[in-house]
């Protein structure tokens, strides 16, 4: 797959979209396991535009990339803005709550994660990478 | 993409969402439903998801942010005709537990005794 850098602007996100979906098909997921993909790389791709760049007063690019290999797809998502390591944040615990308790938000992440394999994070020169890693199907 | 359409229906506000919601769409799907229900006292809201293919936690906020403001003003707010995708991410969330969901539009409208 050829690497894709694009303004990170919530504008982006259905071209984010799209390149997940490109590469997914690469790899010969099906439908769903794309659909889940997808769910996690918009949740995380939010967030860096929201917390790491707009809340920040920070201009910068988000860089994607995907890897393919015969056991899985490795789909890349890199930002520029200040060291910060999603994966650490606790889930959510107010999952059974009545709607009167219910906070907004802070769902992301957590969808983020069971969307896929693998989540992971590291820090690489001067930018974040969030690794999205979804496993093939083994050949029939 | 998502396109937002407002349906006439009798007796509540009718929502057609068709597409995606990610955080670049959800604003104008919370402005939609606002909108619709501009005037309505007790405010009765109807989401037509049926045409709706993806949402983010974007879309989840909107519907619970509507859902608490209909209840806290003593209104009703439905979702119905939810597809598959759509309904993983709002069970696996906890909100099959505290949205009130219609398999359909005319099992959403027996919600609303005229």
């Amino acid at each position: 797959m050829t690497p894709l850098v694009l303004p990170g602007r919530l504008e982006s996100l259905e071209q984010v979209a799209e390149f997940v979906h490109a590469a997914a098909r690469e790899a010969q997921l099906t439908d769903k396991v794309a659909n889940r993909l997808q769910l996690a790389v918009d949740e995380v791709a939010t967030n860096v535009v929201m917390h790491a760049y707009q809340e920040k007063g920070r201009d910068g690019e988000l860089y994607l990339a995907a890897d393919i290999d015969a056991g899985a797809l490795r789909l890349h998502v890199e930002d520029t803005g200040e060291a910060y390591d999603p994966t650490t944040r606790p889930d959510p615990t107010n999952l059974d709550a009545p709607l009167e308790e219910r906070e907004i938000g802070g769902l992301g992440l957590f969808l983020a994660r069971r969307s896929v394999d693998e989540l992971l994070y590291s820090r690489r020169g001067d930018r974040n990478r969030m690794t999205f890693v979804v496993n093939r199907p083994a050949p029939a | 993409m998502l396109e937002i359409l407002p349906t006439p229906a009798e007796g509540f506000a009718l929502v057609t969402l068709r597409g995606d919601i990610n955080s670049a769409s959800a604003p104008q799907v919370e402005q939609a439903i606002t909108a619709a229900l501009a005037g309505q006292n007790p405010p009765r809201c109807v989401l037509d998801l049926s045409g709706l293919t993806y949402t983010s936690s974007a879309g989840l906020r909107v519907f619970l942010a509507c859902a608490k403001r209909i209840k806290t003003a003593g209104g009703t707010f439905v979702l119905c005709a939810v597809q598959p995708a759509v309904y993983d991410v709002l069970d696996v969330s906890g909100f099959t537990r505290i949205l009130t969901l219609a398999p359909d539009l005319a099992a959403a409208r027996l919600l609303f005794p005229s």
